[in-house]
């Protein structure tokens, strides 16, 4: 069986969410159990892909002064002390600084080839061809390796059956033909499309391929195909894990199934081909290792082209192999000649200085980061220790955002005024609901992707709404017709030259005037109308009415499709008892069992229904209990003032696969509104307020909370259910309105400066609408930290969008329940926010999603380059980079919080997964405890001090 | 003399006497620009069937060198294939001088190509395909001089061999076996500069490679020798159609 090594190959994989609901996650998140410096030399290996940045890039932030001299000649320092060559900190500065970032120039071959070096190179360096063909071979498909050795092209060929299979099969609606018989699963699906008839699991298939292939280490070679497609692997991942995903329901795939096909293809393509399994290939190798070895090299591009002419001219592979060897021994020890002359005046110590070379070109990386990082925590640590409270002159409204790093700069602006408080909290309020929007048949989950919400919340029409419905109905019909002639065979090019002038006037006015256009479209377009939501729970009586209802009228429907007649309520309700009770009938038994598998209507689905309807809406208790323990996590529980604003966030942009990852992170990749409207309704209730009161908050009767947008790509701050608000508050509302405005205006023209062709403010508003537009903002790029604590603490730094900012008060946290709730949610999601940004700058290519300009969106599900291939994951090159250069700075999260750290230790014990990630440096962890006015870290698994208030202390 | 004009301009493959074909590289460009010279001041032969021998010997080398070329990656080698490749295009221009303009036109994109390509090999110690690419973001000049070789070679409109090409069409009467061999000259041409350019000009550059792009004074010179070419082949175009 091969289940136990299917697992752990799946487990290095990550999961990679559809485009719609766009998760920042962790790429390398299969190795978080590793220390991150292990991880990510595993990983570098594995994916292929860089892992740091290139010793230029950190060389330059050293002489600009953000990576501080310091520090980084303290880690130097105890980075080559640990490995006993700290007598040598002046050359290994110099490779660092001066050395490394002009490697290529060190390469030239010295007149006077030092002979000890080389013996030092030749000695080092393994040159059995046997052992070179098992290091090359090892990340290789058998295909790969056919095509290596035989100029084919094998791989493409089976690259494209698997992709074409695959992208038709995930399909979410792009297609107009869509695969038939995708309900049967992945696995029963591709038997069909394959003709294939043999009677066994998906489990057993794959191993039957597998057996076939025979390669030495079965779980390597899973790996090696599930990373040659590392996005398609990524997303079926997620997808067949995720039970509750529509499509996953309908139209079920499995990763063994998955597998199975890749193989059966694999071995499809090979059947004619001269090596059709690795015993094949052990043969083919021990007739002329030589030969092979330097096609794997050339395949790799690790043979210089000189050896690639030599193969051409002639059969001499031995000897071609041997020259190369030799060369890429002169190669390397005149690299490390060069880097020693230039480090050292003499060889005095020559075996130490090479040794310190090697180690440095392995670590550099990691170096600079620690350095980087270092850098901002011994600075910040020291602000957030000596801040000093600032003072309001009134307290006219309190707003509280999303914990988003978008949300610093406009929480700043508006505190300016000095009659506002701020708060962080992640985007969905602690209000995690399944969330049906008006007129939208699915629900979608407002919550962060680690949890599952048990809540559901339907959005309903307070009126009437026949503007709407008529404006619908007439887009509707507009896009079947466009739709149906777009389709039929005859009629597209009778459809271009008789209507496409109609589109003409949307691309030329969304072109040369967007916000004309913009306009035009919205009067055009179905405006929803106002609208309340489901808060209440129903009772049980209401349930079980409500199921009947809507199970009778699907009883109804029946009856008129088959019988094309119409069937009273009355005998509806009497067939559903005869299904759900057994009761006897006089209907026809026919009708009920057709009921049972063509409509599905069982006492299953009806206690289904009845489960589904039991989730809507909450009790008061838990509507007292959400306000509860909303306030007590940002540490908010007095000092009300006349508003308590709630922002949640959203983007606007046009053409863009990648919006949804502009939205909320915690509400799953949507906008975060319905989660702020679902609070802000609640905690305006009289009843809840008075509940609250018994538990200690007391908020005063005349406090409104109102709910909001906070649009991140225009900094418009947008507020919904306004009537809410009574007459006595109208005259401090516009108050507050006017400093939202002016705050937005700050907010932007700061933001401005950070754009590229948005010298003018105001031009960011046309981003927003520009469907040319690859970089409507800037989204979370640049992030480096988090800060979970009190305002205070940061109000007096311009953080400059770079940092989260969770509110926390450890004092009211008497039993660190909030601390662990921080540590077990936003900590996690803010870990995968900043190492997506982090990969998909240091290799935008292997783990990010590469330029946008060539993307094409595959099955509505994501996006691939060019017009097949694998799915891109990770985010694209212009959200990480700009003008060629990056322009997030890739570092670890620096998590600062705020409490005394006997506290932060206890708390994080009970969060297994958050100590993981602390211990294994995934994050930087820093305590600001200001009980003892100092700051503390945890570098390889010990607290260190950072600063304190009398003490200089390390880096 | 005619005879040996034509085997001069790639009758017979004798590429396949050099072995060592860096080194002989620039005699396999030279000696068909002797033969156009020798072809000159001779008659085009006049018996039918001899016409036809000949005919079917330069498909079928310039079948042999479509396929030759396929094998390589080298382009030094593939710089005088493209000679050897159009040696049957003789047989479709009607007009003397449209033809010797055509093949001088063809050496001296080749000569380029051959120019470009031992300098690869001088600088980059290979001239091969595979190994030496993405030479537009790391070598633009160099790239920008090889693309125009190869855009005359591939017979890309407007450069010069398009041009001269088109213009012999228009002005002759093909027979079907013309318009077989001109098919045949335009698709192999065109694969085998598109086989280069793909890789070469577009590929994602080689780590192993320490580039160097050539000086401004050469891509100027080159740059108005195409220039002058391309206008040679407009004239002919005009003189075709006015």
């Amino acid at each position: 069986m091969i289940k136990d090594v299917f697992q752990n190959a799946l487990k290095l994989i990550p999961y990679y969410w559809p485009m719609t609901t766009f998760i920042s996650r962790n790429p390398l998140m299969g190795f978080e159990d590793m220390p991150f410096r292990d991880a990510l030399k595993k990983a570098s290996k594995l994916f292929k892909a860089k892992v740091y940045m290139p010793s230029s890039y950190y060389v330059e932030l050293y002489k600009e002064g953000i990576i501080k001299k310091d520090v980084f000649e303290e880690n130097l320092m105890e980075e080559i002390k640990n490995i006993g060559l700290s007598h040598y900190f002046q050359e290994a500065k110099k490779y660092m600084v001066d050395i490394s970032p002009s490697l290529d120039e060190y390469k030239s071959i010295p007149k006077d080839l030092n002979e000890d070096i080389l013996y030092y190179v030749k000695t080092k360096k393994d040159t059995n061809v046997y052992r070179l063909i098992r290091e090359l071979s090892e990340d290789m498909l058998l295909c790969e390796i056919l095509d290596a050795l035989f100029d084919k092209n094998y791989t493409d060929i089976i690259e494209k059956e698997i992709v074409e299979f695959v992208a038709r099969f995930v399909d979410e609606g792009q297609t107009t033909m869509s695969m038939p018989e995708r309900e049967r699963g992945m696995f029963e699906a591709f038997k069909l499309y394959e003709g294939i008839v043999d009677n066994i699991d998906e489990e057993a298939f794959a191993e039957k391929y597998l057996n076939l292939i025979n390669p030495d280490d079965v779980e390597r070679y899973i790996l090696n195909h599930f990373v040659k497609d590392f996005g398609w692997s990524s997303f079926l991942k997620y997808r067949s894990e995720s039970q509750d995903y529509y499509f996953q329901i309908k139209y079920p795939s499995s990763m063994m199934a998955y597998l199975g096909l890749r193989l059966y293809y694999e071995t499809k393509y090979l059947k004619k081909a001269p090596i059709k399994n690795f015993d094949d290939f052990k043969a083919f190798v021990s007739k002329d290792p030589y030969y092979v070895a330097l096609k794997l090299l050339k395949a790799k591009n690790l043979l210089h082209p000189k050896f690639v002419d030599q193969m051409e001219i002639s059969k001499k592979y031995k000897s071609i192999f041997e020259d190369y060897i030799h060369y890429e021994e002169i190669q390397r020890a005149s690299l490390l000649q060069n880097v020693v002359q230039a480090m050292s005046i003499d060889y005095e110590g020559l075996a130490e200085l090479l040794r310190l070379t090697e180690f440095l070109e392995e670590e550099e990386g990691y170096i600079w980061l620690v350095s980087l990082e270092d850098s901002y925590i011994k600075d910040l640590s020291k602000e957030f220790v000596m801040a000093k409270e600032k003072q309001i002159k009134s307290n006219l409204a309190t707003a509280v955002f999303c914990i988003d790093v978008r949300s610093e700069a406009i929480r700043r602006n508006l505190e300016r005024f000095g009659h506002y408080n701020t708060y962080g909290v992640a985007g969905f309020f602690g209000t995690p609901i399944a969330f049906i929007e008006f007129d939208k048949g699915h629900e979608i989950y407002s919550c962060p992707i680690i949890m599952k919400p048990e809540k559901i919340v339907l959005e309903l029409p307070k009126e009437g709404h026949k503007e709407y419905e008529q404006k619908k109905n007439i887009s509707y019909t507009f896009k079947k017709i466009l739709d149906s002639l777009k389709n039929n065979p005859y009629t597209p090019f009778f459809m271009v030259e008789a209507m496409g002038w109609l589109f003409g006037v949307n691309l030329f006015g969304k072109t040369l005037f967007p916000r004309l256009t913009q306009k035009l479209m919205k009067n055009v377009k179905a405006e929803k109308p106002d609208t309340t939501f489901t808060i209440d729970k129903l009772s049980d009586q209401e349930i079980e009415e409500h199921a009947k209802r809507f199970f009778a009228e699907k009883i109804q429907e029946a009856y008129h499709e088959e019988y094309k007649k119409n069937l009273k309520y009355k005998d509806a309700l009497a067939i559903l008892d005869a299904i759900l009770y057994d009761k006897p009938t006089t209907f026809d038994t026919k009708f009920l069992e057709l009921l049972k598998t063509k409509y599905g209507i069982t006492k299953d689905a009806y206690l289904f229904q009845k489960q589904k309807l039991s989730m809507i809406g909450y009790t008061k208790e838990e509507q007292v209990s959400l306000v509860y323990n909303f306030l007590k996590l940002i540490g908010f529980i007095n000092d009300f003032p006349k508003f308590v604003f709630l922002f949640g966030h959203g983007s606007t942009s046009d053409n863009n696969p990648f919006e949804s990852a502009l939205d909320c992170g915690a509400c799953g990749g949507n906008n975060g509104l319905a989660n702020v409207r679902v609070l802000a309704r609640i905690a305006n209730r009289k009843e809840i307020k008075e509940a609250l009161a018994l538990k200690g908050i007391f908020i005063p009767e005349d406090t409104i909370f109102i709910p909001g947008i906070h649009d991140t790509t225009t900094d418009e701050l947008e507020l919904y259910d306004l009537d809410f608000v009574p007459p006595s508050h109208k005259a401090y509302l516009q108050k507050v309105l006017e400093d939202f405005k002016l705050a937005s205006q700050k907010t932007r023209e700061e933001r401005a400066k950070l754009l590229p062709y948005a010298d003018n403010p105001d031009k960011i508003f046309i981003r927003a609408i520009d469907w040319s537009e690859t970089r409507p903002e800037w989204g979370l790029s640049k992030n480096m930290g988090a800060y979970v604590g009190k305002r205070s603490s940061t109000q007096n730094l311009a953080l400059k969008n770079r940092v989260f900012m969770q509110s926390y008060d450890w004092e009211v946290d008497k039993d660190n329940s909030i601390l662990k709730t921080i540590l077990s949610g936003p900590y996690l999601i803010g870990e995968w926010i900043n190492l997506e940004y982090y990969f998909s700058t240091t290799d935008n290519e292997r783990l990010g999603a590469g330029s946008k300009v060539y993307h094409n969106v595959v099955g509505k599900i994501g996006v691939w380059t060019g017009n097949y291939g694998d799915l891109r994951t990770g985010l694209p090159y212009q959200t990480v980079y700009m003008d060629g250069k990056p322009f997030h700075e890739p570092m670890r999260l620096l998590v600062f919080i705020e409490a005394p750290i006997e506290k932060v230790m206890d708390a994080a014990k009970d969060v297994p997964k958050a100590l993981e990630l602390v211990l294994n440096e995934w994050t930087r962890v820093i305590i600001i405890d200001k009980t003892k006015g100092a700051t503390y870290t945890i570098k390889n698994k010990e607290v260190i001090t950072v600063f304190e208030q009398s003490i200089k202390s390390i880096s | 003399m005619f005879y040996v004009a034509l085997v001069f301009m790639g009758l017979v493959p004798y590429y396949f006497a050099v072995k060592d074909f860096k080194r002989y590289g620039s005699t396999l460009l030279a000696l068909p620009f002797i033969g156009l010279g020798v072809y000159h001041f001779d008659d085009v032969i006049q018996n039918e069937l001899v016409y036809r021998i000949l005919e079917g010997a330069a498909f079928f080398t310039s079948i042999l060198t479509f396929f030759m070329s396929y094998k390589t990656k080298n382009l030094i080698k593939l710089s005088y294939y493209f000679v050897f490749v159009n040696v049957v295009a003789l047989f479709i221009f009607k007009d003397k001088w449209m033809f010797e303009l055509y093949f001088g036109s063809l050496i001296f994109s080749a000569f380029s190509l051959y120019l470009v390509a031992t300098y690869m090999d001088k600088v980059f110690g290979s001239a091969n395909i595979d190994s030496i690419t993405g030479l537009v973001l790391k070598a633009p000049k160099l790239a920008l001089f090889l693309r125009f070789s190869l855009m005359n070679l591939g017979l890309y409109p407007p450069f010069a061999n398009a041009l001269i090409m088109t213009a012999s069409i228009v002005k002759s009467h093909l027979s079907l076996d013309g318009y077989l061999i001109m098919g045949w000259v335009f698709f192999a041409n065109f694969f085998m500069a598109f086989r280069i350019m793909s890789k070469s000009l577009f590929g994602k550059p080689n780590e192993l490679l320490t580039y160097k792009d050539i000086g401004q004074a050469y891509l100027w010179v080159f740059t108005v020798l195409f220039l002058a070419l391309t206008l040679v082949g407009f004239y002919s175009l005009m003189e075709v159609l006015i």
